[in-house]
């Protein structure tokens, strides 16, 4: 029990599975783990495999500290916030990184869920979420998914080819402004990993690797060859050469009462005073006296009737007409 | 011999031999089985339930299992005599009047052990397609807890397989936030495959949903939660020789539940064995009782997120004992104590290793109480007081007064038959006859008048709240019709010769 708490307190990121050569296949945990990978603090890497369809992974936990997805603009943007891990303190006022940025999350993250659900087959998007559900399961959470990433982007069957150049058009011109911008440097930001490179990291090394060779996306991007070995580079630096920590998927179908220390927040709770209170129970009280006394006297009443009821109503036997 | 002698002999005669049929077993050669009355019930249910009986079965016993189909409001069995060709045979007349089709019932239920309070409908149409089918659809709205849409069918035979089929489709939420910050959704179809007296054998299949909209659960919770498929097989065994359900003064009561999972469709399924077995004996004037209080509250402020063990074990004793004034003892209120005490343990994940005697004995929690109970026509009140005497560290009991409730109130309301014949009283089914057929027959086999009479379902009044159950004793209103039909049926079996006992 003791080692159990000493794990819990150690720094570990819940991504899903890895997949196609990659720590983690999914395009939105790949740049969380690359993250933590660039600030060089020693993690521990667990799987789930069963919550395809939930906003709340990756997360970060240690300890009672969570640190969710959909709080506070992503799990970095937590972390950072938090101080737990902030690569960003001086880049984060340059307007030309936070226009790469916001272009990166934007038009990048669009083209890819794009490619993902609607552009290419279901093999990619099986291999990654579904393949350790039940196929029932599996299949219906998949037709779920596509319908909402179509409501997401605004694809309708009328405007579904002017949608998809519109979005592999802005891919293009994002791909060709951050190649330009990006020269032949190893970072975007003076030498030093910033969040940029993890968000930006990630998506070149999912689509280079997960997405089919088929998928216009990623032809796109393999006619920049410096973003292209900017991305072999860091990932031979950063991902491949110390695939350390990260343990045996995780999915215990036992469970116990767990011990937990104090909390960092608690639940909201409305502030009740010590008359408020008393004030409360009596009321309580008495009403349900009340209730008791009333429905006692009408049970008690009910059966006095019924009494006479059953008397006249015993007439066995034959009745000679 | 003078006339009135006569008919006071006729009269004893068939009184006597009224007395044997009602009361004892007169063997019968059964020639044939008509059956009468049913528009939308196929005959070939009705046979095949009368012939599934052993040969040997009385009358009573025929009424019996077809009043268990749930379809009929009253069935009548009547012998009439065989034909002429064949003496010494009788033909079994099966007279029914089914039920109405479309009934209906709304009511707010409490469930003492978790604390809450349910709305529930439902809606049931019976015999739609003649085979004894019965559909049901049910809502269920719990405050805050648990809610359920569900619809089924049950079959009473299909084919060649003589036990009861069902099947059912629900979908279901719970709400845990409170206690240990999950919500749980879940889809689920549910098959009766075998159901006998003791012996039950279901599978079920659902798609199992954990979800924390709070996002404060604990470590544990967080690897539970996600999409999980659930097919297994359960049987269940149960023996109950209680003299009373409610309460009970002798007799014992043993069920075992037992589930497999993880069998089919698909190996990913959840894989999980689980055995529940429980076991009551009730003693008059003792102290073993099986009671079912829970005497441990939750209050409000939870720090720690409870979920659940592998191995649980829970003892009850209760001593029920009558309150000395005589007013109390009329109204069947009556007091008692109890204690109990149970434990819950993790066995998986190599925890069994360090599992001891020891640990096994601590890890029990108990507590001791006494209290009220007052039963009365609307519902079953019990306002106890708990003392708890161990709990170990995060529980959340709390010593005090709990106050439950049992109830059930509800309206019913119902869709008329198309036949109209509304009256559910068996007595005056006699009445439903022409006297003009009864001497037609009279003149050609002649007919015995009815000797059992059962009568099935309930007559509601709509105005108020509780069901008036018929007595079942059978009852008889004599014309002199019948009297002359028995007569003649006393004379052809044989009747003149036998001597009131």
């Amino acid at each position: 029990m003791e080692d159990g708490r000493g794990e819990r307190e150690r720094l570990t990121l819940v991504a899903r599975k890895p997949c196609f050569g990659l720590p983690t296949s999914c395009p939105k945990c790949l740049p969380v783990y690359i993250y933590l990978k660039f600030s060089k603090i020693p993690f521990s890497l667990e799987f789930n495999l069963i919550r395809p369809d939930s906003d709340q992974l990756p997360f970060v936990e240690s300890g009672d500290y969570v640190a969710y997805n959909n709080e506070k603009g992503g799990t970095i943007q937590k972390l950072k916030e938090d101080g737990i891990v902030d690569l960003d303190s001086e880049a984060s006022g340059i307007p030309e990184w936070v226009s790469m940025k916001a272009m990166v999350e934007s038009w990048l993250a669009e083209a890819v869920m794009y490619e993902l659900w609607v552009g290419s087959d279901h093999k990619s998007a099986d291999k990654i979420y579904y393949s350790d559900l039940p196929w029932p399961i599996g299949k219906i959470l998949y037709f779920k998914q596509v319908h909402s990433v179509k409501q997401l982007l605004g694809i309708t069957s009328d405007n579904a080819e002017r949608r998809e150049e519109e979005i592999y058009g802005r891919a293009a011109q994002a791909y060709g402004a951050l190649s330009s911008w990006l020269g032949e440097q190893s970072f975007f930001f003076e030498n030093r990993p910033t969040s940029l490179d993890a968000a930006f990291l990630g998506h070149v090394l999912f689509t280079l690797h997960a997405l089919p060779e088929t998928s216009v996306l990623r032809s796109k991007l393999l006619s920049h060859a410096n973003l292209v070995n900017y991305a072999e580079n860091l990932k031979m630096e950063y991902v491949d050469a110390n695939s350390s920590s990260s343990s045996v998927p995780q999915t215990d179908p036992s469970s116990s009462a767990s011990r937990r220390g104090s909390k960092p927040k608690s639940k909201p709770k409305r502030e009740k005073t010590e008359e408020e209170k008393k004030f409360r129970r009596r009321a309580k009280y008495f009403l349900a006296t009340q209730l008791v006394a009333v429905l006692v006297f009408l049970s008690l009443l009910g059966g006095s009737n019924d009494a006479d009821v059953e008397l006249g109503d015993s007439d066995d036997g034959l009745d000679y007409e | 011999m003078t006339p009135e002698a006569r008919i006071q002999m006729d009269r004893a005669n068939m009184e006597s031999l009224f007395g044997r049929l009602s009361t004892e077993r007169v063997p019968v050669r059964v020639h044939d089985i008509i059956i009468k009355g049913n528009t939308k019930t196929k005959d070939s249910l009705i046979e095949s339930e009368v012939e599934a009986l052993p040969a040997a079965a009385a009358g009573r016993a025929v009424a019996k299992r077809l009043q268990g189909l749930d379809i009929f409001d009253s069935i009548n069995i009547t012998l009439d005599a065989g034909p002429p060709e064949l003496p010494g045979t009788a033909n079994v007349v099966i007279q029914v009047s089914e039920a109405k089709m479309l009934t209906g019932n709304v009511g707010v239920y409490s469930k003492p052990e978790a604390r809450s309070w349910s709305l529930e409908g439902l809606a049931q149409l019976k015999n739609f397609f003649g085979y004894g089918d019965l559909w049901d659809a049910s809502v269920s709205y719990g405050w805050g807890q648990t809610s359920e849409v569900s619809t089924g069918v049950s079959l009473p035979r299909f084919k060649s397989i003589s036990t009861p089929l069902s099947a059912r489709i629900s979908l279901l939420s719970q709400d845990w936030l409170k206690f240990s910050s999950y919500k749980e959704q879940g889809l689920g179809l549910s098959l009766g495959l075998l159901s006998t007296g003791n012996h039950d054998l279901s599978y079920n299949l659902s798609w199992r949903t954990l979800t924390d909209p709070s996002q404060m659960s604990s470590h544990t919770v967080r690897r539970q939660l996600g999409h999980s498929l659930s097919s297994a097989l359960k049987y269940v065994f149960k023996i109950d020789r209680r003299d009373s359900p409610m309460r009970p003064t002798s007799g014992h009561a043993f069920v075992s539940t037992t589930q497999i999972g993880g069998l089919f469709p698909d190996i990913r399924s959840l894989r999980f064995i689980r055995q529940v077995s429980s076991q009551g004996d009730w003693v008059p004037l003792s102290l073993e009782d099986l009671s079912e209080n829970s005497s441990n509250e939750n209050s409000d402020d939870t720090g720690i997120d409870h979920i659940g063990g592998d191995l649980a074990l829970t003892g009850f004793a209760d001593l029920s004992f009558d309150l000395p004034l005589k007013v109390f003892r009329d109204a069947g209120i009556h007091g008692h104590v109890f204690a109990c005490t149970g434990s819950l343990n993790k066995l998986t994940e190599n925890a069994y290793k360090g599992f001891s005697l020891q640990k096994f004995r601590d890890s029990f929690r108990s507590c001791v109480g006494a209290g009220i109970i007052i039963p009365t026509k609307l519902f079953r009140m019990e306002v106890n007081y708990c003392y708890i005497l161990k709990q170990l560290e995060h529980d959340q009991g709390k010593t005090g007064k709990k106050g439950n409730l049992l109830a059930g109130m509800g309206v019913n309301c119902w869709q008329e038959a198309p036949n109209t014949n509304s009256e559910s009283d068996g007595m005056e089914n006699s009445k439903t006859t022409p006297p003009d057929q009864i001497e037609g027959e009279e003149n050609e086999n002649g007919s015995s008048n009815s000797t059992v009479e059962e009568t099935s379902g309930k007559k509601v009044n709509s105005g108020s709240v509780r069901q008036y159950v018929r007595s079942k004793t059978p009852r008889l209103r004599w014309t002199p019709e019948l009297h002359l039909c028995f007569v003649h049926a006393v004379e052809r079996l044989g009747g003149e010769e036998s001597e009131p006992s």
